[in-house]
């Protein structure tokens, strides 16, 4: 059932919120980030509990209740709850994270045909049946790989191997990812997986994975425009990138440069993250739809600008921001990036008693937006999670509290 | 030579280093006019909203309590032509610098002004960034320079269409004191742009300013840094400048004798002249 009250309440204070902004300095909330990651963590905790095993996809304030997992989140949250269990000392995240991998290893295709060792996507309408999907087999490697570095089981190692001989197998003649795909289209965003792939590479040592690993990231840098905008960075036909794709892309490829030291990796995701953080300093936060000249549209009027903001795409680039502060050590990033955790906090319903509600993270802002309208993702909630512990990891990091001097050119 | 001194906030302005600077230049026999923005209650209460968020309230109490008298009257009690408009970008704006025929135009906080204005003047738009141009763009470049160890600077330059990428007049180095901060360096900051800006006014005025064009490719745009990153800067300056700490003569030695400690010779309060110029 519809949760109507919270529903119009919530979404008359985005709107009153957002014209606020227009008027007012960065909306920060600088205080509170322990007892915001306490919450996340809690509502990710209540996904798990009515994930069907899983973690529950969203919570719909129009269906009033939680929704269906889905495999490829549930294998990037596993990571996250077993950070957030070394921190907070708590076992019971650590326990919902190898549940939730026993439970990614149920759901993997067992077969030894061409398929095996797959995800399988939601159903396919035009097939009638469910599809392996690249992107998700290649989220639930990072699932696997740390459920076997926490636990020692060789039955997730032996899963990830799965994982990964399927997404070595369905390359196509230039090593690129051109079947098993979300709406039959080749994605940037797989370079999420390709890092899923360079991570296993560094786990097992089988060059072939880190052979279509770099394969498919240097098809992701050609689609780059010069602007750091990406072509094929849309999830659906007919629509543009969203920040959330966009981020997507620009992890995977920084990570990725973190594993191979491949300059172009970071050039190219430098080249987004900084036109981004441009668009995030002068705007105060991301919309949900870019063209390739960076000017937002609406998702149902394309001609108009759309005003919504993609709340998890801009944790993602926060995420981005401080990654990019720990490799290349340049300040001004993790600035930005903490103004994005501190306008992302002021979202959070901290004290609401609606257990889908509170510690939640909205979709979009407004709550009605065009990206998961109506609806608390837990993808959303995970990135939060993970910006609010990097964020601390950060803040006690020597090279932002006693930053050495640089070498600016500046008359001495 | 005809000179309009942009502002904004007539109902409340009254720093003494804008006052200090105007007067400098009627004494000089500048030709001066003022010219306000913001100047219905409505404009004000809303550009103040976005400075300073809900802290407005606070602030106009603030400024109101302050003994120094509004410039807006100051000024228009001694014959200095005032001219108020709603947006200074506006058409009405532009009409009433055309209307005034100034030789250059001063900004004295104003925000962006858009290239319709910048277009008015006959020689050009001057201003004092708070920053080392081309290296400190943008804003809160005060605190970035401290943040990255380096010494803080004025920069008087041309302004042009972009984000502080005009061409550079003339710099200043301004000296770190035992027990400063972020708001007594960026106070000292103000306070050494008048003179600053007399002598940059003189000198083009005189046909002896020798701009210096920016490359694009030179310096960053910063932008407003993060309050955790501004109390990082005031640990750091009171670690290195403590109050109390030895002046030394060297107004930018560290009391650990580490750091830059470039401005030997010093006394407090001076300003370093030496770094006018490319370097």
């Amino acid at each position: 059932m519809t949760d109507l009250p919270y529903l119009v309440r919530r979404s008359l204070r985005d709107v009153l919120a957002r014209e606020r902004m227009q008027h007012v300095p960065f909306p920060m909330k600088l205080d509170g980030d322990e007892e915001h990651l306490r919450e996340t963590m809690a509502w990710l905790l209540r996904a798990v509990e009515h994930g069907e095993g899983g973690v529950a996809g969203h919570y719909s304030l129009l269906h009033g209740r939680w929704l269906p997992p889905f495999p490829e989140t549930t294998g990037y949250v596993v990571p996250t709850l077993f950070d957030y269990a070394a921190l907070s000392g708590e076992p019971r995240y650590a326990d919902a994270a190898v549940r939730l991998t026993e439970w990614l290893r149920e759901v993997q295709h067992a077969g030894g045909d061409d398929d095996g060792g797959c995800m399988q996507g939601l159903y396919d309408r035009r097939r009638g049946k469910t599809r392996p999907i690249i992107f998700n087999t290649g989220q639930n490697v990072f699932g696997f790989l740390r459920a076997y570095a926490e636990t020692g089981e060789e039955r997730f190692m032996d899963s990830a191997r799965r994982a990964g001989d399927f997404l070595a197998r369905k390359v196509d003649a230039r090593g690129v990812w051109n079947a098993a795909l979300h709406h039959h289209i080749p994605h940037t965003y797989n370079a999420r997986s390709a890092w899923a792939l360079l991570e296993l590479h560094e786990a097992t040592g089988e060059a072939r994975y880190a052979e279509v690993a770099r394969a498919n990231l240097d098809w992701a840098v050609a689609q780059q425009a010069e602007n750091g905008w990406f072509r094929n960075a849309h999830f659906k036909p007919g629509e543009l990138p969203n920040t959330h794709g966009l981020a997507y892309t620009t992890r995977g490829l920084l990570e990725s440069y973190r594993l191979t030291r491949e300059p172009a990796y970071l050039a190219a995701a430098q080249r987004t993250a900084d036109k981004v953080l441009r668009l995030f300093e002068i705007r105060k936060h991301l919309y949900v739809f870019w063209d390739e000249g960076w000017q937002n549209h609406g998702k149902y009027f394309p001609r108009m600008r759309g005003r919504h903001v993609c709340v998890t795409g801009n944790v993602q680039f926060a995420l981005v921001w401080m990654r990019l502060f720990e490799l290349t050590g340049d300040a001004p990033y993790a600035s930005s990036a903490f103004k994005m955790v501190d306008f992302v906090k002021t979202l959070q319903d901290l004290k609401s008693r609606h257990e889908g509600v509170r510690g939640g993270v909205p979709g979009a802002f407004p709550l009605f937006g065009s990206y998961a309208s109506l609806k608390f993702p837990n993808w959303a909630a995970k990135f939060f999670a993970e910006a609010l512990m990097l964020k601390r990891r950060l803040m006690e990091d020597e090279r932002l509290v006693r930053p050495a001097p640089q070498q600016a050119e500046v008359a001495r | 030579m005809k000179v309009a001194v942009l502002m904004r906030y007539p109902r409340v302005e009254r720093a003494a280093w804008k006052r200090a600077l105007i007067e400098g230049l009627l004494e000089r026999g500048y030709d001066v006019a003022l010219v306000f923005g913001e100047r219905s209650y409505a404009q004000h209460a809303r550009a103040a909203l976005k400075q300073y968020g809900l802290g407005a309230v606070k602030k106009r109490g603030e400024v109101a309590a302050r003994p120094e008298p509004r410039l807006l009257g100051h000024f228009r009690d001694r014959g200095v032509p005032v001219v108020q408009v709603g947006d200074l970008n506006g058409e009405a704006g532009v009409r009433a610098l055309r209307a005034l025929a100034p030789d250059l135009l001063l900004l004295l906080g104003t925000g962006i002004i858009r290239k319709g204005v910048l277009d008015v003047p006959r020689v050009g738009t001057v201003h004092c960034h708070q920053g080392y141009l081309p290296t400190y763009r943008g804003v809160n470049t005060i605190e970035w320079a401290l943040y990255h160890g380096d010494d803080v600077h004025i920069t008087a330059h041309f302004v042009d269409p972009g984000i502080d990428t005009g061409r550079i007049l003339q710099r200043e180095r301004v000296a770190l004191l035992p027990g400063d901060d972020v708001a007594r360096v960026r106070e000292r900051c103000q306070q050494a742009a008048v003179p600053l800006l007399l002598r940059t006014i003189d000198a083009i005025r005189d046909g002896t300013a020798e701009p210096i064009p920016q490359a694009a490719h030179e310096g960053r745009q910063y932008f407003a840094m993060h309050p955790f990153f501004v109390d990082q800067v005031n640990r750091l300056l009171r670690e290195r400048y403590p109050a109390g700490g030895p002046a030394n003569g060297h107004a930018n030695a560290p009391a650990n004798g580490q750091g830059n400690g470039l401005a030997d010779g010093l006394a407090d309060g001076q300003i370093d002249v030496r770094a006018n110029g490319r370097h």
